[in-house]
C-alpha cells in the first residue's frame, strides 16, 4: 500500500515538474518565431512536393546506372508518402491515396517481372500485357484527376479562386506522352516526346506552389501508421519481390539413365558405322537414337570458338539423312539434325544461356516452314561422379525484329531458341537440340559449296548463335532469349556465332 | 512576386490591399489563430483584428529583418494569445473577483530575457525538424493531433518526439552536454 502511495506521489511530482517545465518553455519563447521555422510550417506543401517529385521521377526512363530500377522505386515510395500525408484532407485526396496503393501493388508485380527471366507476355499473354499497360496509364490519369479535384477542394475551403491550370496542362501532357509511348514512336516523333516531357516537368515545378496559400486550410486526422513504418513496409515488399523473382529457369535435373534397349543400341552401332561422332552419340537419349532408325547417311560439322569469357565452346552439328526423297513433287527429303555443344568448365550460375538456330539454315530461299515437329533438347553435366540431365523445356520458334537505330531500320528473323539454366558448380556441361527437317522442294543444300556463299552474303542471319550470360547483375533481368530477340543493348550477354553447315561424310 | 505586390499595395494604402491580404493570407492567419482559439466567432474576430493590425503597422515591416509570413504569423499568434488571456482573465475575475498585477518587475523582465536567450541557444542546438516541431507545439500552440495530421504521422509518434526534444532541452538548459548540434 505504501509502495503504491510512493509511486503515485512520484508520478504526481513528475507531472508537476513536467507542467512547470512546459510553462517555463512557453514563457521563455521569443516574441517572434525564427523566419526559417515559420516558413517551414506549411501544411500540404511537403505532401504535394513528394507527389510531384514522384510523378516527375515516374516520367523519366533512364537506362544507365540502374536508374530504370532506382527512379521508379523512389517514385512509388515518395508517392506513398505524399498521398499518405494528404489523404485525410478531403475525399479526392483519399481517393488519390487509394489509387496510389493500387498502383504500387501493380508496380510491385511489374518489378517482379522485371527482376525475373519471364517476360510480361509470358506471364500475362500479349493481350494481358497491353491491358496491363492501359490500366496503369488510366490509373495514373485518374490519380492526377483526383489531385486536381483535391487542390480545387482545398482552394474552395480556403476561400480562394480555383486555379487548376497547371494541373490541367499536366494531365493533358501526360496523356500525350502516354499515347506517344504506346505508339512506340521513333525518329522525329521521339523528339516531340522529349519536348512534351520537358514541358511536363516545367508544369510540375509550377504545381509545387499550388497549395502554398490554400494549404493552410488543410485539416485532417492523425494517421494510423507512421510514414517511417509505411516506407519500411514498402521497402520490405520491394526487397522481397527482388529476392523472390526467378533469375533462371527451373531445370528438372535427374540422374541420366543409360541406353539399354537393344533396338536403340543397334541404331547407335549403325550410326557409328556411318561416321556419327562418338561424343555426340553418348549423350543421345533412347528416343533420339530410335528417331534415326534407317539412316541413309551422316553429315557433320565441328567448330570450336573461344571468347574472353568462354574459352573453348565446342559445337558439333550432325545431320542424319533419313530419307533422300524423290525430288520435286515426290516424297520430301528428311533430316534429323543434332546441334551438340559443350562448354568449358567455369562458373555457369549467372542466369540463362541459349542456343539460337535460325530457320534460314534450312530454308535459305524462303518458302514453307520445314521444321516438321517441335525440336527437343537436353542438357548434361557431371555431379559427384554421375551424369545428370534435364530436358530443355520450351524450345520455341521466335519471329523477331531488331532495329539498330532510331530511324526505323528493321531486320526480321525467324529462329528456334533453346533457353536453359545451369548451376554454379556444373562440370563438363554439354547439351544438344534435335530437329527434324523436311524439304519438299529439293531446295535445301547443306553442302559447303552452298554454305560458303551464304556465310558471305547473309552473315548475321544464317549463323547459329550461342548466347552466353557474362554477369548475373542486370536490370531489367533478361533471359538470353529475350536479350537476343528484344534487341535491348546491354553487356550482360554475348552473342557467339557458330557455323552449322555440314560436309557429307563421303 | 505576389507577396511583394500585396506589401506594396498595403504600404501605398490601396483600397483593395486589405481584401487581397485576406484573400491570399487569410488561410495562414486562420491557420495560426485556429490552433489557439477554439470558438469560431472569436477566430473570425481575431482574423479581422490581425488584418487591421497589419494595415496599421505595415510601415514597421522590414523585409531585411524577417520574413513576411513570419511577421504575419507573429501578429496573428500574439493577437490570438492576448484574446485567449483576456478571456481567461475575465473568467478568473468572475470566479475569484481578484485581479493580479500582470506587469513584470524589472527583475522579472531581466530574468525573462535571460531565459529567452538560453532557450534560443538551446533551440539552436536542435535539429531543424525538431526545432520546427517544438515551435509548432509551444509557440503556435498546435495540438498533438493537428501536428500528427499535418505530418502524416501518429499522435504517439509526435508525443514521443516531443518528449525526446524536451529531454534534450532540459539538459541544455541545465547546462549539461556542451557538445555541438544534437
Amino acid at each position: 500500500m505504501a509502495d503504491k502511495r510512493d509511486l503515485f506521489e512520484e508520478n504526481s511530482s513528475r507531472e508537476a515538474r513536467d507542467d512547470a517545465f512546459d510553462a517555463l518553455l512557453m514563457d521563455s519563447l521569443p516574441p517572434e518565431a525564427d523566419p526559417s521555422v515559420s516558413s517551414s510550417i506549411a501544411p500540404g506543401r511537403q505532401g504535394m512536393l513528394f507527389i510531384l517529385i514522384s510523378v516527375a521521377l515516374g516520367l523519366l526512363t533512364l537506362h544507365f546506372l540502374y536508374l530504370d530500377l532506382i527512379l521508379p522505386v523512389i517514385s512509388y515510395g515518395l508517392g506513398l508518402l505524399g498521398w499518405h500525408r494528404l489523404k485525410e484532407a478531403n475525399g479526392s485526396f483519399r481517393r488519390g491515396w487509394t489509387l496510389q496503393l493500387v498502383r504500387t501493388v501493380l508496380y510491385l508485380f511489374f518489378l517482379f517481372q522485371q527482376m525475373s527471366v519471364w517476360t510480361m507476355e509470358e506471364i500475362l499473354t500479349k493481350v494481358g500485357y497491353a491491358a496491363f499497360g492501359w490500366v496503369c496509364t488510366l490509373l495514373l490519369m485518374a490519380q492526377l484527376y483526383f489531385l486536381r479535384q483535391g487542390i480545387r477542394e482545398v482552394q474552395r475551403k480556403a476561400g480562394q479562386p480555383e486555379d487548376t491550370k497547371a494541373v490541367n496542362a499536366l494531365i493533358a501532357e501526360i496523356a500525350v506522352l502516354c499515347v506517344l509511348g504506346f505508339l512506340d514512336v521513333r525518329g522525329l516523333l521521339a523528339l516531340i516526346m522529349i519536348i512534351v516531357l520537358i514541358v511536363c516537368l516545367k508544369n510540375l515545378f509550377k504545381l509545387t506552389g499550388a497549395l502554398n496559400e490554400a494549404g493552410y486550410a488543410l485539416s485532417g486526422r492523425p494517421a494510423r501508421i507512421r510514414p517511417a513504418v509505411l516506407l519500411g513496409i514498402y521497402a520490405v515488399l520491394v526487397l522481397l519481390v527482388c529476392a523472390l523473382a526467378p533469375r533462371s529457369y527451373p531445370m528438372q535435373w535427374q540422374e541420366r539413365q543409360k541406353v539399354q534397349q537393344s533396338a536403340a543400341l543397334a541404331v547407335a552401332a549403325d550410326l557409328k558405322a556411318k561416321g556419327f561422332p562418338d561424343e555426340v552419340m553418348q549423350d543421345l537419349t533412347e528416343e533420339d537414337l530410335l528417331s534415326c532408325e534407317g539412316a541413309v547417311s551422316v553429315m557433320k560439322y565441328r567448330s570450336e570458338v573461344s571468347t574472353p569469357d568462354l574459352d573453348g565452346l565446342l559445337l558439333q552439328a550432325v545431320a542424319v539423312v533419313l530419307d533422300e526423297g524423290r525430288g520435286l513433287g515426290g516424297a520430301p527429303r528428311v533430316w534429323r539434325i543434332f546441334y551438340h555443344f559443350s562448354l568449358p568448365d567455369r562458373d555457369h550460375g549467372r542466369g540463362t544461356e541459349a542456343l539460337e538456330i535460325p530457320e534460314t539454315l534450312f530454308r535459305p530461299f524462303g518458302g514453307e516452314d520445314c521444321v516438321t515437329e517441335t525440336p527437343c533438347g537436353w542438357i548434361f553435366h557431371e555431379e559427384k561422379g554421375k551424369t545428370v540431365t534435364a530436358p530443355i523445356s520450351g524450345i520455341e520458334r521466335k519471329h523477331y525484329t531488331t532495329s539498330p537505330d532510331l530511324f526505323g531500320t528493321y531486320y526480321t528473323y525467324d529462329s528456334w531458341f533453346a533457353g536453359f539454366s545451369l548451376s554454379s558448380d556444373c562440370r563438363r556441361v554439354r547439351g544438344y537440340v534435335a530437329l527434324t527437317v523436311q524439304d519438299a522442294y529439293g531446295e535445301i543444300d547443306f553442302s559447303w559449296d552452298n554454305a560458303e556463299p551464304r556465310i558471305q552474303d547473309r552473315y548475321g542471319t544464317s549463323s547459329l548463335c550461342y548466347i552466353h550470360q557474362l554477369r548475373s547483375l542486370q536490370f531489367p533481368v533478361l533471359s538470353a532469349v529475350t536479350w537476343k530477340t528484344s534487341g535491348i543493348q546491354g553487356e550482360a550477354f554475348e552473342n557467339i556465332r557458330l557455323y552449322g553447315y555440314f560436309f557429307p561424310e563421303q | 512576386m505576389r507577396e511583394q505586390a500585396v506589401i506594396r499595395k498595403l504600404k501605398e494604402r490601396e483600397e483593395s490591399s486589405a481584401e487581397e491580404l485576406l484573400l491570399h493570407y487569410g488561410p495562414l492567419l486562420r491557420y495560426v489563430i485556429g490552433a489557439i482559439l477554439s470558438d469560431e466567432r472569436d477566430r473570425e474576430e481575431c482574423v479581422q483584428d490581425a488584418v487591421l493590425k497589419v494595415w496599421r503597422e505595415i510601415g514597421r515591416f522590414d523585409a531585411q529583418k524577417g520574413s513576411w509570413t513570419g511577421w504575419l504569423t507573429t501578429i496573428a499568434r500574439n493577437l490570438a494569445l492576448n484574446r485567449l488571456r483576456s478571456m481567461a482573465g475575465q473568467e478568473s475575475r468572475e470566479l475569484t473577483e481578484e485581479e493580479t498585477d500582470k506587469t513584470p518587475t524589472p527583475e522579472e523582465a531581466l530574468l525573462r530575457k535571460e531565459q529567452q536567450d538560453a532557450l534560443q541557444k538551446a533551440l539552436g542546438r536542435l535539429k531543424k525538424a525538431d526545432c520546427v516541431l517544438f515551435y509548432r507545439k509551444y509557440y503556435y500552440r498546435q495540438t498533438t493531433a493537428q501536428i500528427a495530421a499535418e505530418l502524416g504521422t501518429t499522435e504517439r509518434a509526435v508525443e514521443g518526439r516531443l518528449y525526446r526534444i524536451k529531454a534534450k532541452l532540459r539538459i541544455y538548459l541545465e547546462g549539461g552536454d556542451h557538445g555541438g548540434q544534437a
